[in-house]
Order: structure tokens, then sequence, then C-alpha cells
């Protein structure tokens, strides 16, 4: 019985003891990979729409949608790294770029997932191409970045241009330089790459801070013309450089209005040193979304606008960077700026759609064009083909310049040209503006262009005469009562 | 009966899994090269050689710029083939070699001079350096790809500049210059020393082979890679054969 017994126990424990060790058996290879498991969850999730589920980069928001193309993971090529060229990048730069994101990219600063969350993407996204992390790499020191001076800005300017990084990046670091528009210029997953245009900020793909680009001469990045400058120049060079690089960066104004000066005259010259003095408005462009053929990638980021009135006029230069013109003659549609304004203007917040209009709101257009350089009046109610006349009687007067990768349009016309098609300016008043830009070497034309939304211009009411007389007029009453009391002490003491 | 089931059912499945571990070892350690000291080793010689009819003519690349310095054109040095058809840069080797001699220490080296890459065609070695030159007064960027991917791209603008960097990996590695789209060079990268450039006269000699029978294979950037067949090395001996492309 005892015997029997003991033998049943043994039985159990051996089947418990064979149940347990084959339960591990299965888990444990479960549960070394739960962290990757989630990795895979997570990625999937949010990562794979772009970058695709096999790490190709070619998710379904791909091709079109973005430009530059996600990384393909699967190349286990890196452009954003604190290593030598050709090197892996190290987990904290895949972290960086996944929590900051890669400005004038669709790629964005994700915050919302723990440390825990990023760090196991980061060991899923590795494992597409696994050789590249066989290798150790040595990130390289970033130190910290000496303080800005005369002197060193006037050293980096000599290394931007002994290292000949204009002949990319341009003279004016607008990335209209000659080498970065040959047929080669190509990244390794076959796209075709543009130097970037250091005046904007918000475009340096990798950050634009001074360790950004000291990061980035350092590096270069893989996969791309962009070399890395480790090696041909020093630590304290490259700072000098990157400092010099930002020093070329524009100051963006964002805001909702220009305020619009009294001259005496509107020059007529786009090159005109009252342009360069009068105050700007930077206005963000997007991609004309809502109408087919739709611009889901732009390349124009900003136009910039000044603006001057006289007694009788009003001039509007709109300024904004195309690294290579097109003129409509090489097989591409012309680049062309186009503003737009409300036909008339409502009293209250009313304005017309914010894309050529609509029935009930028509606009009127000023339309520049690069290959006969002229602009002509327009007026629309909508967007179809036939909602768009050209007008027949022109006040438009138009001036450009293009150089250095950079548009200068001018546009000229009567405050009041009389036709009740026009837009009237009127001194005081908050008069909406909108402005599509059309980059030929981006296809752009008829409803594929780049938009702002609305802004206002405002003609500054100019001062009223008593201003200037009144306080002359106190003050001379103030001194002379002043006087006939001294004369009147005067005689008293006397 | 049911015990001895679930403990062979264990048993399989265990087996099933150590049996894929070691399978994801191996796949890592595949194709990893010893060095043996190798005496009395013996040799494969021959020549590369055009077999077909006419030998393609080199071709001519245009220059888009530095023509005050490098002139219009260039020779692509594709084709370099000789009266007797001989092929210079065919690079000849020994496919998957498993084990022999030491590979050597010296660096690789590649220049830029006169808006061409020199060597045009060199053999390196897996683990070892690489030294990359400009001696152009203009600014070059050595950019590499193996299979299309970047290996490294650098900057190198001032003329006599040198950059040195490791081979990591192995494969036929392309250079280019994203400054200079004609140029073009090649860098044939083996982890083992049994790889050699052909010379003007086409000929290569590759010598201490342990005595065996050895893939030999013939890559050319032109006429692409053929398969010279296995070839039997015996100790101290030379065995001739001929890379010939058609």
């Amino acid at each position: 019985m005892l015997n029997k017994n003991k033998l049943i126990i043994t039985e159990g424990e051996i089947t418990l003891k064979t149940l347990i060790v084959f339960a591990i058996m299965i888990l444990v290879p479960f549960v070394s990979s739960a962290e990757m498991d989630r990795g895979k969850m997570l990625y999937d999730s949010w990562c794979a729409q772009c970058h695709g589920y096999e790490g190709d980069g070619k998710g379904y928001a791909s091709g079109q949608y973005t430009l530059p193309q996600p990384r393909a993971f699967d190349s286990g090529t890196y452009k954003f790294r604190t290593t030598p060229s050709g090197e892996r990048p190290t987990d904290e730069d895949i972290i960086r770029s996944t929590r900051k994101g890669n400005p004038g990219t669709t790629m964005p600063p994700w915050t919302r997932f723990t440390d825990d969350e990023v760090n196991e993407m980061v060991e899923y996204i590795k494992t597409f191409e696994e050789e590249t992390f066989e290798y150790d790499a040595e990130p390289f020191q970033m130190g910290k970045a000496p303080a800005v001076s005369d002197a060193l800005l006037t050293q980096g300017k000599e290394i931007f241009d002994k290292a000949k990084c204009w002949e990319c990046h341009g003279k004016a670091g607008r990335g209209e330089g000659e080498k970065g528009w040959q047929d080669n210029f190509k990244n390794d997953w076959g796209t075709r790459a543009y130097p970037t245009d250091l005046t904007q900020a918000w475009e340096y793909r990798g950050g634009a801070t001074v360790e950004d680009i000291f990061r980035t001469v350092t590096s270069g990045f893989d996969g791309t013309p962009m070399a890395s400058f480790q090696s041909s120049y020093s630590d304290e060079e490259r700072w000098s450089l990157s400092h010099f690089v930002t020093s070329l960066q524009t100051e963006r104004k964002t805001g909702s209005a220009l305020s619009v000066k009294k001259v005496d005259a509107v020059p007529a010259s786009t090159d005109d040193a009252q342009w360069d003095a009068a105050d700007y408005l930077d206005m963000p462009m997007s991609g004309q979304l809502m109408f087919e053929p739709r611009q889901f990638a732009p390349v124009i980021t900003n136009v910039r606008m000044r603006s001057l009135y006289s007694d009788s006029e009003i001039g509007v230069m709109i300024e904004w960077t195309d690294k290579k013109p097109n003129k409509g003659d090489d097989g591409l549609p012309s680049d062309a700026v186009r503003l737009q304004f409300p036909v008339t203007v409502s009293d209250g917040p009313e304005k017309p759609y914010f894309f050529l209009g609509d029935k009930n709101h028509p606009v009127n257009l000023w339309f520049w064009k690069a290959s006969d350089n002229t602009a002509v009046e327009q007026n629309a109610k909508g967007q179809k083909e036939n909602d768009l006349v050209q007008q027949e009687k022109n006040d438009m007067l138009a001036a450009a310049n293009y150089s250095d990768g950079h548009y200068r349009v001018l546009f000229r016309r009567p405050l009041d040209s009389g036709d009740e098609n026009d837009i009237t300016f009127t001194p005081g008043k908050f008069i909406p503006i909108s402005v599509t830009a059309f980059d030929g070497a981006q296809n752009e034309q008829g409803l594929r262009a780049t938009v702002s939304g609305w802004y206002y211009v405002m003609l500054e009411p100019p001062t009223p005469m008593k201003v200037f007389v009144m306080p002359p007029l106190v003050g001379l009453a103030f001194i002379g009562a002043g006087m006939g009391i001294r004369k009147k002490l005067k005689e008293g003491i006397g | 009966m049911k015990k001895l089931l679930i403990i062979i059912l264990t048993l399989a499945v265990s087996i099933a899994f150590t049996a894929d571990i070691d399978a994801k070892k191996k796949k890592k350690k595949k194709g990893k090269y010893k060095v043996t000291e190798v005496t009395n080793g013996g040799s494969i010689s021959g020549k590369a050689l055009f077999a077909g009819g006419t030998p393609p003519a080199d071709e001519t690349k245009a220059l888009t710029s530095e023509q005050s310095l490098c002139g219009d054109s260039l020779p692509a040095e594709k084709y370099l083939i000789n009266g007797n058809k001989e092929i210079k840069n065919v690079v000849v080797y020994l496919d998957g070699i498993k084990e022999g001699k030491a590979v050597p220490k010296d660096k690789a080296f590649v220049d830029n001079v006169q808006c061409a890459f020199v060597p045009h065609v060199s053999v390196g070695y897996k683990g070892n350096e690489i030294d990359i030159k400009n001696s152009d007064p203009v600014f070059h960027n050595v950019h590499s790809y193996i299979k299309g991917k970047t290996t490294y791209n650098l900057g190198l603008p001032d003329p006599g500049s040198m950059v040195t960097k490791k081979m990591k990996r192995d494969g036929v590695m392309e250079v280019k210059c994203d400054s200079h789209p004609w140029m073009l060079g090649y860098v044939f990268i083996s982890q083992h020393p049994y790889a050699v450039a052909t010379g003007d006269d086409g000929s290569f000699t590759i010598s201490d082979i342990p005595a065996g029978k050895y893939k030999v294979k013939a890559w050319h950037e032109g006429f692409g890679e053929i398969d010279l067949g296995k070839i039997t090395v015996e100790a101290g001996k030379t065995a001739k054969v001929n890379a010939e492309f058609k």
C-alpha cells in the first residue's frame, strides 16, 4: 500500500517535473524575446507605415508622400550618427532621431513612448540588418562647443571655402551649388539627394544647433553625397566651421500680419536698399492637398514677404529659395509665384476659400512666371479650369531677380486700379493675402502647388498732421509763459 | 507508457531548440578564414585572356568639370587589353578557401590623381587598413560602396590630404566621387590572401597554397565574374589555368 502510494507519488512527481521542464523549454525563447516582441509590436504600430513592416523603407506612406524617403533599415546605413563614416550608429544615435525627429522631413519627434519602449524599438530596428551591428564602432567625442567669436567665424568661413562646402551648398549656402545638381547626385536608395539650404534652419535633417552641425560635418551623412570631414580637419576647425554655418541661418519671423510702411515712391527694382530695410513676414508653406494633382512633399518650405506703399502705388515683394531655377525650357514647368487677395475685403473675419476662392468669394490673383518674367492679373472663384479667368486690362508691373538660389519677385500696382475685379488697398485696413508658389523642378503647375494660409497686410495710415504741429506749439506756449513769468518776477524784484 | 511519451517529447523539443541555436551560431561563423603555417605549398598561375573575336575597346569618359586640370575626357580604364589579348586588372582568387597562410599586413592604397583613381583596380585584405589620398588641387570625396551600400564617404578637400580607414567587410568595393561623376575605381577586398590582380601582360600567380583542390574564380569590372573550375594544387608544384573572358 505504502509502496504503491509512494510509487504513485513518484509517478506524479515525474509527470509534474516533466511538464515543468516542457513548459520552460517552450517558454524560455519567448521570455528572452519578449522585449523584442514588444519592440516589434510598437514598430509595427507606429513606424512601419513609413519605414515598412520589413524595414525596407517602403511603407504605404512612403513614395510620393515623403521627401526624403523614410530610412530603409534593411540597408544598415544610417545618416545620423556620432560614429565615423561607414560605421554603425550607437543606440543613442537612433534614440536621438526617434526622440527629436528629423526637421524638414515626415519624421516627427516621438515623445509618447517611455525610454524602455524606445530602447525596445531600437533593438528591433537593428534586427532588419544585423551585419552592421556585428562590428563595434568608436563614437567620436563631441566635447563642448567653443564660444563664438569674430575670429572663429572668420576661420569658419575660410574652411567653408577651402573644404568646398559651397560646391554643393552654394556660395550663399542655399543648396544652389552646381555640383549638387549633377545627374549622379543620388543616395544609396536611388533617390535624388538635395544639398541642404543652410540658411533655413528648419530644414536641417540632423538638427541646426552648432552641436548638430559639428556632428554632421564630422560623421557625414552615410548613404548620401554628404561626406565626413572628421579626418580632414581638427575638432577646433570643425567647430569654427559649424559656428560659421549657424551664422548663415536666417531669422524666421512668423506672425499673422505685415505692417506696410509708406514711402515717397515704391522702389521699382528688387535690389533697392529700401527693400532690405523693410520689415518682413515669413510664411511657412505646405503642399496643396485638397485637389488632384496633390503635392505631398513640397520643397519650397517658406516664402518671405515685404511690402511698401506710396500715395498711388503698392509694392509686394516675395522671396524664396529655389536651388535650381526652371524657366520652362528644360521639359519641366516654369517656376512661378502667385499672390491671392479677396476681390472684396469683408469687414468681418470672413475670407474666401484659401485656395483659388469660392463661388461667393472670388479672389484676385497676381501671377508671375519665370518663363516670360511678366506678371498678369487673374480672377478665380473655384478650382475648376473655367473658374479661373485672365483679366484683359493689366495694371501689374513686375520685376524679378534670381541669384544664389534665391528668387525675389516684386509686384507693383496702383492702390486703386479702378477695376471692380481688383482688390483696392485702403490704409488702416487689414487685407487678407496668401501665396502660392510653383517649383518647376517638382513638376508644380496648375493645382499642384505649394501654398500658404491666409495672412494680412495692413498699410500703416499716415500720421495725422496735428502730431507734427501740436507738440512744438505746446512747447512754444510753455516757453513763452515761462519767459512772461520771469519778466514779471524781475519787474517785481526791481 | 505516457511517461515515456512525455519524456521523449520533451527531449525532442529541447533538441530542436538547441539545434536551432547551433544553426544560428554556425551561420555567423561560416566563412571564417583560419591561418595556418604553409610549408611546401603549391601555386596556381596563368593569364587573363580575351578568348572572343575582337576585344572591346576601352571607353572614354567626358568630364563635366575640372577640364582645366584634367582635360576634356579621360580613358575609363575598363578594358585594358593588349595586342596579345592579355587583360589587365582581372582579379583571380580561390573561392571559399578555409585555411592557409596569413594575410599580408600591407595597407591598401587609393589616390586621386588627375581626376582618376590610381590604381584603378587593386586587391585589399579584410581587416587591413586602406590609405585614401588626394593628390589633386581640387576637392574630391572618396565615396565607396560594397553591393551598393556605402562603406565610407570621406571629404578630401586639400591637396595631399589622406585618410586611413579599416576595411571591415569583404567584397568588390566600388570607389566613386560624388563631386566628379566619371570617376570610378575598385578595391577587391578579400578575407584571405589568395587573391591577386593581373598586370599589363595579364599574368597572375597565386602562391603558398596548401595542397588540395580549390575552386578558382576570376573577376573583371566589365566582363563580370567567371568560374575557372576546380584546380588541384600539389605540394611544391604549379598548376596552370587561364582566365578566359568572352
